[in-house]
């Protein structure tokens, strides 16, 4: 069994105009150390994915149906006190903002101490003795003094190192980090990025990685999950899938990306744009932008099936891949 | 779809549809202010015309305790006035003065704070050190003092006939510091935004900037403190014709009223202080919660991005 | 009057100094060293780009050419004439020349505004001129020539994407036909798919009105695919300037390689990250010499201690640094 298991995971919010899913049928799994990515642009539904897990999906949205499993446990059906310990504690999560994460007006010590006492009995100073190692392994310079100091007064990299040591300090089991980079500068996210690699391979961490930026993705994760309008349009081994992408949408953003192009050539792009959560197409959402749609698309929503080493939700899969091999 | 049909399909409408609070304040409010339109049409007497007033009517107690007189429906005052004629009519002064002054606010506190906010520098902090002048003096004193030397000055015939244009401006001239202190607000987070930036790169100058292009963002604020800000103008100017110096003793307004019955409350001509009272305050009440729910309707709706 | 030989836009030892808020009773104020002695010029007809990270001085250089900000010192030219002097009046003439695209699609256009009335105002006021049925014509060959749909002309910004939002400020810029855009992050904002579309819409309109771009940006792939020549900048100064080819294969100063290695790549390879030493130091103040000589390898006392100039060095580039000119990398 794995450590974490989401099944047939379903999103839904009730609108004016009739209930929307944000999500719809999203399977997967992680294990101890595991490094998964979620990718999708804008209003695919991957923030929403890391939100279900801990359960923190905001009114009148709603986790219509599936089920979470947490070392065997179901997180959907757990009462608020179970979860309470499971947040922060066993699960963390870093979001893209620091300042999201951060209360402005306490010291980076005062905050740290605190999340650790609402999960551990633990004295002040033993808390400060155990912040401070933290904020030493995720390398922020002169660490003790950096305890007494506010998050304004820290760079945007150094907050988001005393976010990431944060979530460490319960040492959990699973870390969610939705787009933890996408804020910062090339050279930060890089540091960043390392950081986070060396934590899951030294202490087993899993890692689930949020974001639309491909590089990142292949550069950090051993899995991925694109997400297209809120379902699965391809899943499988980071590297099969950015070198031999099955669904045309993969295929449309790894070929609309900058480096595929040759320069000063009109960039490859998918036409339209992803539909919003009221307006999603008959058969397969992407049929309207895809090239090799046809009236099947249009009909039958396709299930995830076994293409090549991956898995895509595409009818016309099959006989893409049979085609020459573009790695 | 034409502005109308857009509004009519607008989130704004189906909030407003859904709440009861807003709704049921919204219909009072709409025939109170009916009412006062239209008190010429359907008060059966003109209370402000001496030729209709008979001071043997004083003090008739209203239609349903005994020795009343049916053509009162609501009694009548010390001078003999029909009640319930004169709360319409004062009900309308209340609301031309408690509209005109924040007109008159709005005209001076938005083109000020304007100003300020956009340019900056010396002109911002010479507005707004008046303003905390203006705001560190009550605007009931103010009044006081104001109105008092003007009719002590220009005697009581002269008053009588300035009194309603007095009010507007003491009320209107006094208040314009929450006007500008809150565009101000606005202007400076707006000028942060790009499309001003944008505005001056065609090469637009300061003030077609500032009117054109700043102001009409600025315009929820200035709604949602409007509501209150006409709420408190009527008050005021209740509670200055309460004191004696507002509207004067042939042209009594709601404040007036509550004062001329204030000496029978208890030798038993209850009814000249208390319906007009509960007439103000039910005016005063559905302003402010039509206010209330306005500001929250106008508040993190407005520039959500998907 | 126009000098042949200058480029379309110059600028000569641009220094931008923004003054700090500090308490009434502090005796230093403080200054923030925004832009430091920047030298470039613009040639006709290229794309050129500025990159850097936050802190680096881009943006501000951008907008002190197109006149939203004061130099402190130094000088910004125009077709051979100084424009950063000039009175609101004067400057009207260059307005109608130079446009700006901004970064937030979201914050961009005015919110009261419809898609038309963003539209018509700039060429109305350029253009009094115009009759209304020129200027519609003009709003819709404009729209057209961005992908826009012209019935999109009666609504507002909110109905919009971000990358839809994005054309209609290209648009906008479009109206007064310009000779020179200045492009502040005008993808960083959007998805990958529709990074592409816009790409793809400044290129053809590049191409299509021979525009001149000075493309602002911290996405390298995005410069290597669009740009002609590169400029990287740090802490408020130019470290390296070469064609783009140039500049990608043969990074010389060491920032820029720096900036290159740390890009992710998607070739399959494990992620390898050398850690620059140190922190990059705040603009209010700024280190002596060379402003990277405290996380750089191979600083020596005399970088410590002297500013480098940008120096010419073989197939296009120029770098400022003492180790290359000295030849020691």
């Amino acid at each position: 069994m794995a450590l974490l298991e989401v099944k047939g995971l379903e999103v839904t919010f009730p609108t004016r105009d009739g209930v929307l899913q944000a999500l719809r049928g999203v399977d997967f799994d992680l294990e101890a150390g595991d490094r998964l990515g979620i990718v999708g642009e804008s209003g695919a539904g991957k923030s929403m994915a890391a939100f279900a897990i801990l359960n923190l999906i905001s009114e009148p949205g709603r986790i219509a149906a599936g089920r979470i499993l947490f070392e065997g446990q179901d997180l959907v059906s757990m009462s608020a006190a179970g979860l309470r310990a499971i947040r922060g504690n066993r699960i963390a999560m870093i979001f893209q903002d620091p300042m999201m994460t951060l209360n402005p007006v306490l010291t980076v010590g005062r905050q740290m101490v605190e999340a650790l006492q609402a999960h551990q009995k633990i004295g002040f100073s033993d808390a400060k003795a155990r912040s401070i190692e933290k904020l030493r392994e995720v390398a922020v310079p002169s660490p003790e003094s950096r305890f007494d100091a506010y998050p304004h007064e820290l760079s945007g990299g150094l907050r988001q190192r005393v976010v990431i040591a944060i979530a460490l300090l319960t040492d959990p089991a699973i870390i969610i980090a939705d787009e933890p980079t996408t804020a910062l500068d090339v050279t930060i996210q890089a540091e960043i990025l390392a950081l986070l690699l060396e934590l899951c391979a030294n202490r087993k961490v899993g890692l689930i990685l949020i974001t639309h930026d491909l590089a990142v993705v292949s550069q950090v994760t051993e899995r991925i999950i694109v997400l297209y309008a809120g379902r699965i349009v391809e899943a499988g081994r980071t590297g099969a899938v950015i070198a031999r992408p099955r669904h045309p949408y993969t295929m449309g953003l790894i070929e609309a990306l900058p480096e595929q192009n040759s320069p000063g050539q009109p960039l490859n792009q998918i036409p339209g744009r992803m539909p919003s959560l009221d307006a999603v197409p008959d058969g397969c959402a992407f049929n309207p932008r895809c090239a090799h749609a046809t009236e099947r698309c249009r009909r039958d929503r396709p299930d995830l099936q076994a293409v090549g080493e991956s898995f895509a939700a595409c009818h016309e899969a099959q006989q893409l891949a049979v085609g020459p091999d573009p790695s | 779809m034409s502005r109308l049909a857009a509004f009519a399909r607008s989130d704004f409408l189906y909030r407003f549809r859904r709440d009861p609070v807003a709704l049921i304040s919204f219909i009072v409010l709409s025939a109170l202010v009916a009412a006062a339109v239209l008190a010429p049409l359907i008060a059966p007497q003109n209370p402000y015309d001496q030729m209709q007033i008979d001071i043997m009517n004083s003090e008739i107690p209203p239609a349903w305790q005994d020795e009343a007189d049916p053509r009162f429906v609501l009694g009548t005052d010390h001078m003999g006035r029909d009640m319930y004629s004169t709360i319409l009519y004062g009900m309308g002064i209340s609301l031309v003065i408690g509209v005109s002054a924040v007109l008159l606010q709005a005209m001076i506190g938005v083109s000020i704070g304007l100003v300020a906010g956009y340019l900056g520098g010396r002109i911002d902090a010479f507005f707004m050190r008046l303003a905390d002048i203006q705001l560190s003096l009550s605007t009931l004193m103010v009044a006081i003092i104001a109105l008092a030397v003007f009719q002590a000055a220009f005697g009581s015939e002269l008053y009588e006939e300035l009194a309603i244009v007095m009010l507007i401006l003491v009320i209107g001239i006094a208040e314009w510091p929450q006007y500008a202190r809150t565009v101000r607000a606005s202007v400076l987070a707006e000028r942060q935004k790009e499309y001003v930036d944008a505005a001056r790169v065609i090469g637009f100058g300061s003030g077609r900037i500032m009117w054109r292009h700043i102001l009409p963002n600025t315009m929820s604020p200035i709604l949602v403190i409007s509501t209150v800000q006409i709420a408190n103008a009527i008050i005021s100017e209740a509670a200055l014709s309460f004191l004696g110096l507002g509207m004067p003793v042939t042209m009594p307004s709601l404040g007036s009223l509550i004062r001329s019955g204030f000496e029978y409350i208890f030798s038993g001509a209850w009814w000249i202080t208390i319906v007009p009272s509960i007439v103000l305050i039910v005016l005063i009440l559905v302003i402010n919660l039509l206010g209330d729910w306005l500001r929250d309707a106008l508040n993190p709706k407005l520039y959500k991005e998907t | 009057m126009t000098e042949p030989d200058t480029g379309l836009v110059e600028v000569r030892g641009l220094t931008k100094h923004f003054p700090m808020p500090s308490s009434f009773l502090r005796r230093d104020k403080p200054v923030m060293h925004a832009l430091n002695g920047v030298t470039l010029r613009v040639e006709r007809g290229e794309a050129f780009c500025l990159v850097g990270e936050s802190g680096c001085g881009k943006t501000t250089l951008g907008r002190t050419i197109m006149g939203l900000w004061r130099p402190t010192s130094g000088s910004v030219h125009y077709d051979g004439q100084r424009i950063d002097d000039l009175n609101d009046r004067a400057m009207l003439a260059f307005r109608r020349r130079m446009q700006m695209i901004f970064q937030n699609p979201y914050a961009s256009l005015n919110p009261r505004m419809t898609v038309r009335q963003a539209l018509e105002e700039p060429l109305r006021f350029h253009q009094p001129d115009l009759d209304t049925a020129a200027v519609q014509e003009r709003v819709e060959v404009v729209m057209r020539s961005v992908g826009n749909d012209p019935a999109w002309a009666s609504r507002y910004p909110h109905e919009f994407s971000g990358g839809q939002r994005q054309r209609i400020s290209i648009a906008r810029a479009l109206m007064t036909d310009p000779e020179f855009i200045v492009a502040d992050e005008p993808v960083s904002a959007l998805d990958v798919s529709v990074q592409a579309q816009v790409l793809n819409v400044l290129m053809a309109a590049r191409r299509d009105r021979s525009l001149t771009y000075l493309f602002i940006t911290h996405d390298l792939s995005v410069v290597e695919h669009i740009g002609t020549r590169v400029a990287v900048m740090y802490l408020g100064t130019v470290c390296e300037l070469a064609p783009t080819k140039t500049l990608f294969a043969r990074p010389r100063h060491p920032y820029t390689q720096t900036l290159l290695a740390a890009i992710p790549k998607m070739d399959g390879q494990p992620f390898s990250h050398v850690k620059v030493p140190g922190e990059v130091p705040s603009p209010l103040s700024l280190p002596s010499g060379c402003v990277f000589h405290n996380r750089c390898q191979h600083a020596n006392a005399r970088c410590r201690s002297e500013v480098p100039v940008l120096n010419a060095v073989q197939d296009g580039a120029s770098v400022a640094c003492h180790a290359v000119e000295e030849g020691r990398i």
